[in-house]
């Protein structure tokens, strides 16, 4: 690496170091459904600082989607943050109601989610979806918004922009889709996109490809959160990570430390079974049962140290 | 080398020679008259013998998935022959037929939609028994059946009294194979059976299909997009792009020495989880 990049590197630290744009403190979350109390986030600390992409791993059910969920103000309305706190750009957002989050979205959180083709809408072409979200977030009208169209097209590396805005979801290709999905949530250049398995539905080298725009994107200066199970994407795009399982986080660090000298036992485990092609004979080791059993443990034993009855 | 005239010769368990298969291009369609053909799969070769494993490799659109259907006859291939145990697939009647689908089983992608949702997990796993009328007398619902299928992959028995949405993915893939295992087939074709899931899961599907091979001898047909994934398992690799076959041949060699640029591109695309720097902006070298 060069000295030049080292140095910038350095400067976007010291720059995050005053301000992350998403910061979550001690974050406690539980579902209340049917009398029955589940905890789910269970002490969760993270942060993402502009510039830097941050992973958050694990398997599903170790809550990290509702990490993300919580930090949209996504969380479903049986879910109840029973303390902690979420930062978001300098503000507290921790208990902050559907409308006021209408003002955050889009223009300081956007996310993109794992299917393009669920998340547009089949029935209309894609100029006109992304024009809603211009003339929504920005206040663009008329010529203004076709042709910010075309710039976000473009900054995402869709060829042949003008054909796609006249085409439906349909029409393209999944590659394609998460470009225009991507294109969406950079529009209004929010502090914070939080990515949820963004490349798991696409093939390997179109994942590289989306892999490269994200991290072209994120380095204009955005904070990303990047919900993944794959820990090669981790280790190929993300900065720094944190490992979830149970609401918990087990381990967080830089990507070079933890992918070096995993910390925790679960890490490890996920690593093992992790299949490499590039080495014979590895055989794939599954997380050890007894390992989730004694994580499961410590997880209610947490519960009961805490006063929650589950 | 050759055989004495009048022996015996063992046949491979699934020949495939020059295989092809067209479908009707609904997009090109014109209003009044039939769609033009579309080719999807164009002189694919390949042998598997008994207890051996193949690796499919390709992309969407690659046509692994009409590979996987070609080869169960769900759509029979216009082009080319298929023989099992020597014997021409395409010319058998229908009672060759059941035969034959009962001895290759596919496991499908999504068990989501491939497990009826209304019916418990016991039901769906013993029922290609049932429909087949081999269920034993003494086990008229088909329930100790069933427990032994879920045993088999690793389920607890008592698993066969929920639905389908009460599992995780991984264990909804587990009654798929089991169902597939019901029959006791020769070859399970497994198209995508570990995308979707987790990496503990994943890497426990894994297992499971290497122990049934070296248990039971069953042969594999794993059609992925995951070529490390089809490393770990398989001693036969077949790349396919665009209903192509790129490359073939036996498994080590081929990740070793990737003779055809499009392979090599694969091999560089897949993260491999180890910090590396300058991965994302490296170029494939071809």
């Amino acid at each position: 690496m060069t000295d030049g990049t080292v140095a910038t590197v350095d400067a976007i630290d010291a720059i995050a170091a005053v301000a992350p744009v998403l910061q979550i403190d001690d974050l406690h979350v539980e579902i209340r459904q049917s009398g029955r109390v589940t905890p789910i986030l269970r002490g969760v600390n993270l942060s993402v600082s502009a510039g830097r992409i941050h992973a958050l791993v694990g398997e599903s059910g170790g809550g990290k989607s509702m990490v993300a969920k919580a930090a949209t103000g996504l969380l479903p309305e049986s879910a109840v943050t029973t303390r902690g706190r979420i930062t978001l750009d300098g503000q507290d957002v921790t208990r902050w109601d559907e409308p006021r989050w209408r003002t955050l979205r889009g223009r300081t959180v956007s996310m993109v989610l794992q299917d393009p083709l669920t998340a547009l809408n089949p029935v209309r072409r894609i100029g006109a979806q992304m024009a809603d979200v211009l003339r929504l977030h920005q206040g663009l009208r008329g010529g203004a918004v076709e042709a910010e169209n075309l710039r976000l097209l473009e900054q995402v590396q869709v060829r042949d922009p003008t054909q796609v805005l006249r085409q439906y979801p349909h029409q393209l290709s999944g590659g394609m889709r998460q470009r225009v999905v991507i294109a969406m949530a950079w529009a209004c250049r929010p502090r914070l996109i939080i990515c949820d398995e963004p490349t798991t539905a696409l093939d390997v080298t179109v994942q590289k490809q989306v892999l490269r725009l994200i991290h072209k994107l994120a380095g204009e200066g955005q904070g990303v959160l990047m919900v993944t199970h794959d820990l090669g994407v981790v280790a190929k795009l993300c900065h720094s990570l944190s490992v979830i399982h149970g609401g918990r986080i087990l381990e967080s660090g830089s990507v070079p430390e933890v992918f070096a000298q995993p910390q925790h036992a679960y890490t490890r485990a996920l690593l093992a079974a992790t299949p490499r092609f590039d080495r014979p004979g590895h055989t794939l080791v599954p997380v050890d049962d007894g390992l989730i059993e004694q994580l499961d443990a410590e997880a209610r034993a947490y519960d009961r140290s805490q006063g929650v009855l589950a | 080398m050759t055989h004495p005239i009048g022996a015996i010769v063992p046949a491979p368990l699934l020949q495939v020679r020059g295989l092809g298969l067209s479908l009707p291009d609904m997009a090109k369609k014109p209003f009044f008259s039939a769609a033009p053909m579309k080719r999807i799969l164009r002189d694919v070769h390949f042998t598997l013998e008994a207890g051996g494993t193949l690796g499919v490799i390709g992309e969407s659109g690659s046509g692994k998935s009409t590979l996987a259907r070609a080869l169960t006859m769900l759509m029979p291939p216009q082009d080319g022959a298929l023989l099992f145990q020597g014997r021409d697939v395409r010319r058998f009647d229908a009672a060759d037929m059941v035969a034959y689908r009962t001895q290759v089983q596919l496991v499908f992608q999504d068990p989501m939609s491939a497990l009826n949702p209304r019916r418990r997990v016991r039901d769906i796993v013993s029922q290609p028994l049932r429909a087949l009328g081999r269920l034993a007398r003494e086990d008229r619902d088909g329930a100790r059946a069933a427990a032994q299928l879920l045993e088999r992959v690793g389920l607890a028995a008592q698993l066969g009294g929920r639905y389908p949405h009460e599992l995780s993915g991984g264990q909804r893939q587990r009654v798929g194979i089991a169902r597939a295992l019901a029959l006791q087939p020769l070859a399970l074709i497994a198209d995508e059976v570990t995308s979707g899931l987790d990496v503990s899961a994943q890497a426990r599907i894994v297992a499971l299909l290497e122990e049934l091979r070296r248990d039971n001898g069953l042969a594999l047909v794993f059609i992925s997009h995951d070529l490390s994934l089809v490393r770990s398992l398989c001693d036969q690799v077949l790349i396919l792009r665009q209903g192509v076959v790129v490359e073939h041949g036996d498994a080590a060699d081929i990740f070793a020495n990737p003779r055809h640029a499009y392979t090599r591109e694969l091999l560089d695309a897949i993260p491999l989880p180890e910090h590396d720097p300058g991965w994302l902006e490296r170029e494939s070298v071809v």
